[in-house]
């Protein structure tokens, strides 16, 4: 292999970008100083490879903090943070309804479609935080809400003839393409969030109803006695979906309650971020 | 505030305009060999301060290498680097870090 070649092998520890721009150049300057070096061989590598090696670290710094992906990474912590929200106010709900306990409302329970407009209202709070330069405000809030509350009623009645992959698509869509009428409005390309979202939320729903359901049923004897849930819902998914909102019997399930909401955020967020940052870079 | 070889390739470009292995070259002999450029620190240091307006690229030389000249930015840039170096030196040399100019 010559010298040139290894060059161009250190080359590829930079971002792209770099290298399509400076490449050339830097091969060039390598075989300029290979040939006029006063360096002995080993020393001339070690410099070589020394100094590649700590200007690629830069560049590959500089790359993350560069806007697209510094975009992705609040857009993901954004959603995380929204879904979360949406666990804590479903748990204070919870806790409040406990505490007001009367024998009266002995097998009450909140219907489906509030459990649906707090995950919207979570969700699209910090997302329309997080999207501020777009100026999202209220309609977005009020939209998302109102589409996860009407999604989830939905969806319920889907999942009874299709299962839970068609209360996923039909939940999702639903949030997603409420979305999209407040978004077109705002950006140039708004459909592209429309595919991405309901996917993501898709997604979310048949992760909570396939594997979260097997790891609760392991981990809580109570949570195998699935007539809780129908206490709840006629559909067992959105129990599982929104199991953060449910109080806690111990504090391991009070722990995978918050992660499982984290998660669902940054599944959202993960899918829906390359639509987002070409949104904003569109921005009217 | 500049890197040292950032200062540096700003030094060596005062001279008028140079293409890499000319910059990495007046670095060497301007600090007697204290400061010796690879072509990673050269070119990324050449990529900030073009991404910050104190240096733009000028035509190919003959043998089609890419060149690169101050703008008045820069001088100006390596004007104020060389002034806070020398209130840092002045300081040092008051603590009695250095030996004394006279």
């Amino acid at each position: 292999m010559t010298p040139e070649r290894v060059y161009r092998l250190l080359l590829t520890l930079y971002p792209k970008a770099f290298r399509r721009e400076y490449g050339d150049a830097m091969v060039e300057t390598f075989q300029d100083l290979r040939r006029e070096s006063d360096l002995r061989p080993f020393a001339f590598w070690l410099f070589v490879v020394t100094d590649a090696c700590v200007a690629a670290g830069l560049q590959q710094t500089e790359a993350w903090r560069s806007r697209p992906r510094r975009l992705a990474v609040q857009w993901m912590t954004a959603c995380a943070l929204g879904a979360t929200m949406c666990g804590v106010l479903g748990s204070a709900v919870t806790w409040a309804f406990s505490y007001l306990y009367h024998p009266y409302l002995e097998g009450a329970a909140l219907v489906p479609w509030t459990y649906g407009a707090m995950l919207g209202t979570g969700l699209s709070i910090v997302q329309s935080a997080a999207l501020r330069r777009l100026r999202l405000g209220m309609p977005w809030i009020l939209v998302s809400a109102a589409c996860a509350a009407l999604g989830l009623e939905m969806a319920i009645a889907v999942a009874n003839l299709t299962g839970p992959l068609g209360y996923g698509f039909v939940f999702g869509g639903v949030v997603a393409g409420g979305q999209w009428l407040v978004l077109r409005g705002k950006v140039r390309g708004a459909g592209l969030w429309v595919l991405p979202s309901s996917v993501a939320l898709s997604a979310v729903v048949l992760l909570c109803s396939t594997t979260l359901s097997r790891v609760l049923a392991g981990m809580n004897p109570l949570s195998q006695d699935m007539s809780v849930f129908h206490t709840v819902s006629e559909g067992r998914d959105v129990a599982l979906l929104l199991r953060g909102l449910y109080a806690p019997a111990s504090w391991s399930e009070f722990t995978l309650g918050f992660a499982i909401m984290a998660a669902t955020g940054v599944i959202v967020g993960a899918v829906t971020a390359k639509s987002v940052s070409s949104m904003l870079f569109e921005a009217r | 505030m500049l890197t040292r070889a950032e200062f540096h390739v700003l030094l060596v470009l005062l001279d008028g305009p140079r293409h890499g292995y000319g910059i990495m070259q007046d670095v060497k002999a301007l600090t007697d060999g204290d400061l010796r450029l690879g072509p990673g620190t050269l070119y990324t240091a050449v990529k900030r301060l073009l991404d910050a307006g104190l240096l733009q690229e000028c035509e190919p030389d003959a043998e089609r290498r890419r060149c690169y000249r101050l703008t008045r930015k820069g001088k100006g840039a390596a004007g104020e680097e060389a002034e806070r170096l020398s209130v840092t030196v002045r300081a040092a040399r008051k603590r009695g870090l250095l030996p004394s100019a006279s």
